[in-house]
């Protein structure tokens, strides 16, 4: 099993706990964790939640803070190198912070990816390519991805009855698709971790009376 | 004529003894004038008295002239005058702020008989106007009256305490040349602007096209530039400064009124000049393709044209912004679609390795004045993107280009030394610098992320510490290059100045826009058309490339009061020494002292410049060398994939060369 945990401060939870409504979301949170993941380690001052990257048969990144606990798929591989890590996909020999930043900068808010034409889409997209031959199949790759997301909220705010229990699990994040899945007493971060393990036993979901 | 004056008026057997010594005067003193006899910006101010005029000169009273001898009809028309500057002044709401005519008309104007101005320098001390405040309602009343308005909420009436402020805050004037530009009727159907970035071009633009908008009410405009970016944006600065500028009349877009990119695509006939121009004339509309280049589409427009000669014109006016960016093909189809005037404004070098600054063509306006960048700082940005301080100079200017560029030439032959120079901006007049430098080159230690990030951290309370009113606003960090250790130490940035210093930050390689009340993180290739009061450049090694030097010169001009340049000291022993004198020199002189490159070493940098003028890609230098090493083909894939590792966008012909040499060696070895 490889597990490599991070520590997140307040500024940081800030991006990483702002809602996840699209696919884009998924990515842009996907990416900006590579970034933290291949800094040089320093010291966190303030922490207020930790980032987890778990690799075993399950491959995922882990998002754990006080009342909320979420995870998505990882899709690429990690390896450990003289303290660093490097990462790499089916389709793309190295993603640094370089090729991270590029994505992010596709997918930004802007008249790219949004655009009706689609060589505004294509052309920085193809702009990327002229120095780095695979960074169209990593995005297509990450357009394609199954981001398996799923979330833990202790919410008492906007708890009511079991149509929105105190302890629940959020499963998928498009408003036709989501549901929610209560649980009685709540989970911890390594309870959640383990509904997600696939080597270790399943937990059930039975209707309550 | 020179920046310094602008003259509204023809000269007449009257006024030219007058009008001559204004002119003369403030060129020898380096002081901005205006003669007018009425507001500019707004036609609706006419008057029948014609025998006065109106000298405007900031820190002194506003002065009207009389020419005849009759004072009844001179009191009228002062009268009227001060009214409608009154009037102007409400429109703009400036009269909440500088107060009604009544509260400034009794010290801040004057009048005088032309005979009595016998010697103009005591005649300029009289009319002086001592107290600061005073100067600036003065300065906000020229500015109403040469329509370079400014915006009364941020730049205020009191004068500002600060160097952030005072420079923040500096009531902006235009000078002689671009009030020219903006006020003057052309002459010639096709009319050239051309000056360095940040000389205010894209403003001026602007303000001509409110003048025609209004002027000609049933005229149809195009503004266009290349980039569909920069267009997107000229197209919402539009109602911006329409709003601004007090414009009554609603914009017609796509009726009277077009803002779009060059090209367009098929679908939306509006969406390009060129496609309109298309959809006008029924031209076949060519859409971009590897196989299509805009030259291209644009030649085969004019022969179509040229087959079937238009019998009405698309537009009456057509601006064009960045012309760098354009083939003449496209100024050419403009011209046939324009009924009256085209204003093309460009750089007059995008690149300071650009070949032939001086013009084949004569500008109409050079605007030589930088007025972003503190002329040190210009200075330096041009030394070190040239290399004038090294050993081997990268380019070297001839005296009418270096005039092109806005500096003083002053040469000593006997020893072939330059000393360079640039005039005094009003912008950075007023402000009380005492021995700040413009430009900090800040030395970092191993390893780099570590090093620079401490030390940006460190600039970034430094300004702090010298600048109570500092926002985050006010910083543009930019990274020169493009390799992972640059975007890494975004990330570190990224991390470290929120958790540091509390300010969030922007990392516009990403975002690709400005967000406010964010720290500007940046990298060289989005810098364009930005501005900063400080400007923290970062990098790891100085390097000869020119697309590298390039970007040293556009990012170091970006602030208008002090850059910091972050550079690794290790990286960079050999070179730094001479760049630090060289800057002591500029912080403290205010001159570039620079030996000129002789006969031969001159040669050699323009043979260096032409080769690499014709744009050699990546790939075709590569294969340029595997050529001249004889490589054996089998090998050719795998060393371009390695030289692509390693020089990302910013190569150059030596160090490539090096790089598949060596590995090269080391593949065939094997």
């Amino acid at each position: 099993m490889k597990r490599f945990t991070f520590q997140i401060d307040a500024y940081q939870a800030q991006w990483m706990l702002s809602p996840i409504r699209s696919k884009k979301d998924v990515i842009y949170l996907l990416m900006q964790s590579l970034k933290i993941m291949l800094l040089p380690r320093v010291t966190t001052p303030g922490v207020v939640g930790e980032m987890t990257l778990q690799v075993e048969k399950m491959s995922r990144l882990i998002f754990a803070f006080e009342k909320k606990i979420f995870s998505i798929n990882f899709p690429f591989t990690a390896i450990e190198d003289n303290n660093a890590l490097i990462f790499r996909s089916n389709h793309h020999p190295k993603i640094d912070s370089k090729v991270a930043s590029e994505v992010l900068s596709v997918i930004a808010k802007s008249d790219k990816f949004e655009n009706k034409e689609i060589l505004h889409f294509a052309d920085p997209i193809s702009d990327c390519c002229q120095f780095d031959d695979d960074f169209w199949s990593l995005f297509r790759e990450l357009l394609m991805f199954e981001d398996g997301y799923i979330r833990y909220d202790h919410d008492e705010s906007r708890s009511n009855g079991h149509l929105h229990p105190i302890h629940h699990f959020d499963v998928f994040y498009s408003s036709g698709n989501t549901f929610k899945l209560g649980s009685a007493n709540g989970v911890s971060r390594e309870q959640f971790v383990d509904v997600l393990n696939l080597n270790t036993n399943c937990h059930f979901v039975s209707p309550i009376n | 004529m020179s920046s310094f004056f602008y003259l509204q008026v023809e000269k007449n057997q009257k006024n030219h003894k007058l009008i001559d010594s204004v002119s003369t005067h403030c060129e020898q003193n380096k002081i901005q004038a205006y003669l007018i006899d009425h507001p500019l910006g707004d036609t609706k101010y006419t008057y029948e008295y014609k025998d006065a005029l109106v000298l405007l000169i900031p820190k002194h009273k506003i002065t009207f002239i009389r020419f005849s001898e009759s004072t009844q009809k001179f009191e009228d028309y002062v009268d009227d005058f001060i009214e409608d500057l009154g009037s102007i002044s409400d429109k703009y709401r400036y009269k909440n702020s500088i107060g009604r005519p009544k509260s400034w008309r009794e010290d801040l104007t004057t009048t005088i008989y032309h005979e009595e101005i016998v010697d103009f320098e005591s005649f300029l001390a009289s009319i002086k106007i001592e107290n600061t405040n005073r100067q600036r309602v003065c300065e906000l009343l020229i500015s109403l009256l040469t329509g370079s308005i400014n915006d009364i909420d941020k730049v205020g009436v009191e004068t500002p305490t600060t160097l952030l402020d005072q420079v923040k805050q500096k009531i902006l004037l235009f000078d002689g040349d671009q009030t020219r530009f903006v006020y003057q009727q052309p002459t010639k159907s096709t009319v050239i602007i051309q000056g360095l970035s940040g000389t205010g071009k894209t403003e001026l633009l602007l303000h001509k096209l409110k003048e025609i908008y209004l002027a000609f009410p049933e005229c149809k405009i195009a503004f266009t530039c290349h980039n569909k970016i920069l267009a997107d944006s000229l197209r919402r600065r539009i109602p911006e400064f329409f709003d601004f500028m007090k414009v009554e009349q609603q914009i017609q877009w796509d009726e009277r009124l077009w803002c779009t990119h060059a090209w367009g695509s098929l679908s939306d006939p509006n969406s390009g000049i060129y496609r309109y121009i298309c959809e006008k004339y029924q031209i076949p509309f060519e859409r971009y393709s590897r196989y299509m280049s805009f030259d291209q589409a644009c030649k085969l427009a004019l022969a179509h044209l040229e087959k079937n000669p238009p019998k009405e014109h698309a537009f009456d006016f057509c601006l064009i912004d960045e012309s760098q960016d354009f083939p003449a093909s496209f100024f050419d189809l403009c011209k046939k679609a324009t009924n009256s005037t085209l204003y093309i404004a460009g750089d007059v070098f995008q690149s300071i390795f650009d070949e032939n600054i001086t013009f084949s063509i004569e500008p109409d306006y050079l605007l030589t004045k930088c007025y972003r960048t503190d002329p040190k700082t210009l200075m330096f940005a041009h030394s070190l993107g040239m290399g004038l301080f090294e050993p081997k100079k990268l380019r070297w200017l001839e005296d009418p280009e270096w005039a092109a560029c806005g500096y003083i030439v002053k040469k000593d032959e006997s020893n072939g030394t330059y000393e360079l120079s640039r005039e005094p901006l009003r912008r950075f007049e007023d402000v009380d610098r005492k021995d700040l430098p413009s430009v900090i080159i800040s030395k970092t230690s191993d390893p780099f992320i570590q090093g620079a990030s401490d030390q940006i951290l460190y600039c970034i309370n430094q300004i702090r510490r010298e600048n109570d009113t500092v926002t985050p606003d006010d910083i543009g960090v930019i990274l020169l290059d493009s390799n992972e250790t640059a975007f890494s130490l975004g990330s570190m940035l990224e991390i470290r100045v929120p958790r540091e210093i509390g300010w969030k930050v922007n990392v516009a390689y990403e975002t690709k826009r400005k967000i406010r009340d964010h720290l500007f993180l940046s990298n060289k290739n989005n810098v364009k058309g930005l501005e900063f009061p400080f400007v923290i450049c970062v990098t790891s090694q100085i390097r000869s490339s020119y697309s590298y030097r390039n970007s040293v010169y556009m990012t170091l001009t970006r602030s208008f009061i002090q850059t910091y340049f972050v550079v690794s000291e290790n990286n960079n022993l050999k070179i730094l020494p001479s760049i630090e004198s060289g800057l002591a020199d500029i912080n403290k002189s205010g001159r570039i002292h620079v030996k000129a490159p002789t006969g031969d070493e001159k040669k050699k940098i323009s043979a260096t410049i032409k080769y690499s003028a014709e744009s050699e890609s990546f790939y075709d230098m590569a294969h340029r060398i595997f050529e001249e090493l004889n490589v054996l083909p089998i090998y050719r894939e795998n060393l371009l994939d390695v030289a692509k590792k390693i020089f990302a966008e910013d190569y150059e012909y030596e160090r490539l060369y090096e790089v598949i040499e060596f590995n090269y060696k080391a593949m065939s070895e094997d």
